[in-house]
């Protein structure tokens, strides 16, 4: 469109954003995707222990051990850093300002992934708290909190030194995050870890919890990502600023209320569990207006689908946010629950939540930022096409098998004339179909750990070389600006 | 810990222990409500309700204008040289 | 949308729309029209109210009793001034639900676990005894049909008179056990015998079977096996 001859104030900014961004992002997303490695190898094995139970029998390694630190590396590991990679890059660059607390933000990444480390030997030596996504003791949750101090800082300091005059609604996001997300850890550990309630009150914090650190840490960050990444690359605005707000608001309001509908059938007060899925149904009006405004934005623009590797994550995790989301509304109801509560069919949905929506949309984000924080193209676009199609099939696999499954599953525990070794043995199947579906999602993740591996050894080498970005045609010219500021 | 103690103790520890609870979670409440309602009015005066049709074009700069496309395969870039 | 009024923050619309109209021409030369800033439809909106209203519908119809030992979802018995009597048989499948996880819905228990229902001495035996047992729950070493199952009952005290009465007339009229229905008014009075009794043994339960028989108690048609 305009060649632009010298560099206007917004695009330093950006630049600037970009490169003091880079070792702090960089650092935060490659151990993002080191516990996504580990996690899904966690997750596979298991996978494979549940038909096959003699694999790997190690004390350390049996399934109440090695489960828990599937999800709480899945979660934590690869959810915690992956998201605050983001939000850093994401606030810096909507901010149009530099990324401030640097060396504070490497200590602690540094911290937070010794906290992971120290969590996941202790939970392994079966130290674990027995408490579920709050498995890790206390000690160790430490470490993975005070990092989110300095994040929360240098979050609210990029939002006061703004140099834009708007708020953008990737920001409402991103914000909302860095406040929920201590006060959650702090107040679940409070309730649970110390002891500040009993009994049943404990069984409904902790679920409060479980729901609300998928719901209000990685969901936020996800639809951050998406508002941010579908307009920027298809160069078009969001189709409806209003209905952003919309979706955004009704988001903050009724989630925090959905996380009893896990304990439908428990020895709750019946008004919890009603509030708990009245707040899952009213989820519909967030999710149906952030998927309209989505779908309207990428309206004529589908055939950029196949041009480019961040669009294709990007749609993808917003869709399955649409789906994943109506299945859980749903998935609430008591009338549902009769049947799919304590199935596979619950498994499902949280992988096609996790790994469907909020996976892909920051492999878009890392598959969109890394070029400019390194200043390189990623080395091979056929890995990228097999990590997306790996994603893809895996998820849908996986999602499809464990949904089925649970469904079945359920009905037949429903029939007391059917026998309960006969229901195990009727899912044995789908869950070596679930074990394939794992294979797949790793091969996936390691495609992509190669190229983002390829991309950290060659930083610098083909530094001068400006095939980038097309819209950056006076490369040069900003270099040398930035290399002045 | 508290099976140990006498019962009236304990009844009296966990009561007063809950008294705790419950004021730091209702001044909690008030305090991030509060917030809440002052935040929205600070966003309102600073007109961050107005104008959005400037706010959803925030994210476009000279240098990656509405209608460029930013992303692609990397081979794709190579094939199609310089044109987008 | 006729004047401005740069006045007021919240008019927003007008403005907006001025800008639009003074900048067409601009616009129908961009390459994509769109301005980002669609706004919300009506009949979106009046949809989402429609919806919150079928939420606090459904949240007080479910809600219970709002209380916190409000177990059932839905108010049972309420005020006294038109409460049809419930049928004894429904309620108490209802409630039942609750004794499935043990008695399972056969009513056949869990062999050497949990203790049959059908069929049961203590179910279709002494109606006063049957509600001591609902009401305080049994701890330790227990013979039924001739089996000996050492499980823990939870007490059921929390739930109504009316309730025990219609899940003890349940199970006493399902699986093939016939039997009378259990009176609202004996289970009151057992609540107020039992009261502080704490679980009930094999033995504490049989002593307490066996003295103070009030006007409504029926001899059991065969001795606790102990």
């Amino acid at each position: 469109m305009n060649v632009v001859n010298s560099p206007t104030e917004e695009i330093r900014a950006r630049i600037e954003a970009d490169s003091s961004a880079r070792v702090v992002v960089t650092l935060y997303w490659a151990s993002a995707l080191f516990w996504l490695t580990f996690a899904t190898l966690a997750g596979l094995i298991s996978s494979i222990k549940l038909h096959s139970p003699d694999f790997l029998n190690y004390e350390w390694l049996t399934f109440g051990r090695i489960r828990p630190v599937h999800w709480d590396t899945a979660i934590y590991g690869f959810g915690g850093l992956a998201a605050s990679g983001t939000l850093l890059w994401l606030q810096a660059r909507l901010c149009q300002v530099k990324l401030p607390f640097r060396g504070p933000l490497i200590i602690g990444g540094i911290l937070y992934n010794l906290g992971m480390v120290l969590g996941v030997i202790a939970v392994l030596a079966g130290y674990s708290t027995g408490v579920e996504t709050l498995e890790f003791p206390v000690w160790a949750m430490t470490f993975l909190v005070l990092p989110f101090v300095v994040i929360v800082i240098a979050n609210f300091t990029m939002y006061a030194r703004k140099k834009t005059q708007h708020t953008y609604v990737s920001q409402w996001y991103l914000m909302a995050v860095t406040v929920w997300f201590p006060v959650l850890v702090l107040s679940a550990e409070a309730c649970i870890n110390f002891g500040a309630v009993d009994g049943v009150a404990q069984a409904i914090a902790n679920w409060w919890y479980g729901h609300n650190v998928v719901g209000l840490f990685a969901t936020p960050t996800g639809i951050a990502a998406a508002y941010y990444l579908i307009p920027k690359v298809i160069g078009k605005p969001i189709h409806s600023y209003h209905l952003s707000l919309v979706g955004f608001w009704t988001n903050a309001i009724f989630y925090n209320w959905a996380g009893t509908h896990h304990l439908t059938g428990g020895p709750l007060p019946a008004w919890t569990i009603t509030v708990g899925v009245v707040g899952s149904m009213m989820m519909f009006i967030p999710v149906i207006t952030i998927g309209i405004n989505h779908h309207m934005t990428m309206l004529g623009s589908f055939h950029l689908l196949k041009t480019s590797p961040t669009l294709r994550f990007a749609v993808m995790g917003s869709m399955m946010y649409t789906v994943a989301s109506f299945q859980g509304s749903l998935e609430a109801l008591r009338t549902h629950q009769e049947v799919t509560h304590f199935t596979h069919y619950t498994i499902g949905h949280v992988h096609l939540g996790m790994y469907g929506f909020f996976a892909p949309l920051m492999f878009a984000m890392m598959y969109y930022a890394m070029p400019r924080l390194m200043r390189q193209e990623w080395s091979s676009a056929r890995l990228i096409r097999i990590h997306f199609w790996c994603t893809l099939v895996g998820t849908a696999l996986y999602g499809g098998a464990m949904c089925f499954a649970g469904v079945k599953q359920g009905l037949m525990m429903n029939d007391p004339a059917i026998p309960f070794l006969k229901v195990v043995e009727f899912t044995i199947p789908f869950l070596q179909l679930r074990t394939l579906a794992g294979l797949i999602l790793l091969s996936g993740t390691m495609a992509f750990l190669i190229n983002f591996g390829r991309m950290m050894a060659r930083h610098k080498l083909t530094f001068a070389d400006p095939t980038l970005f097309t819209s950056e045609r006076n490369w040069d010219a900003l270099l040398e600006e930035e290399q002045k500021v | 810990m508290a099976h140990n103690l006498p019962p009236q103790l304990g009844e009296a520890l966990s009561r007063a222990s809950m008294f705790f609870v419950f004021i730091f979670i209702w001044s909690f409440a008030l305090f991030a409500g509060i917030t809440m309602v002052w935040l929205l009015a600070w966003a309102v005066r600073r007109g961050e309700f107005q104008n959005l049709r400037d706010a959803s074009r925030m994210i476009f700069d000279d240098g990656e204008p509405i209608g460029e496309v930013t992303d692609r395969f990397p081979e794709s870039i190579k094939a199609s040289g310089e044109g987008r | 949308m006729s004047d401005q009024k740069n006045s007021d923050p919240i008019q927003m619309h007008p403005d907006e729309d001025s800008v639009f109209r003074i900048h067409t021409a601009a616009m129908r030369e961009m390459e994509e029209p769109r301005d980002g800033i669609s706004p919300t439809p009506v009949s979106y909106i009046i949809t989402c109210f429609l919806y919150l209203l079928c939420g606090g519908f459904y949240m007080g119809y479910y809600g219970g009793t709002w209380k916190g030992d409000g177990l059932a979802e839905r108010p049972i018995g309420g005020p006294a001034v038109v409460a049809p009597p419930q049928d004894p048989m429904k309620l108490g499948r209802e409630i039942f639900n609750s004794c499935m996880q043990c008695h399972q819905e056969s009513g056949l228990g869990v062999p050497g676990s949990y203790p049959p229902l059908a069929g049961s001495e203590y179910v279709l035996g002494d109606k006063r005894r049957l509600a001591a047992i609902l009401m305080n729950g049994i701890n330790g070493d227990f013979v039924v049909k001739g089996q000996t199952y050492n499980s823990k009952m939870p007490s059921w005290a929390m739930l109504e008179d009316e309730e025990i009465a219609a899940v003890a007339t349940y199970v006493r009229n399902t699986w093939g056990n016939r039997a009378d229905t259990m009176p609202i008014d004996l289970v009151k009075s057992v609540r107020k015998e039992v009261d502080g009794k704490g679980e009930w043994k094999s033995a504490t339960l049989a002593e307490f079977a066996a003295t103070a028989p009030p006007a409504a108690a029926v001899p059991p048609p065969g001795a606790p096996k102990k």
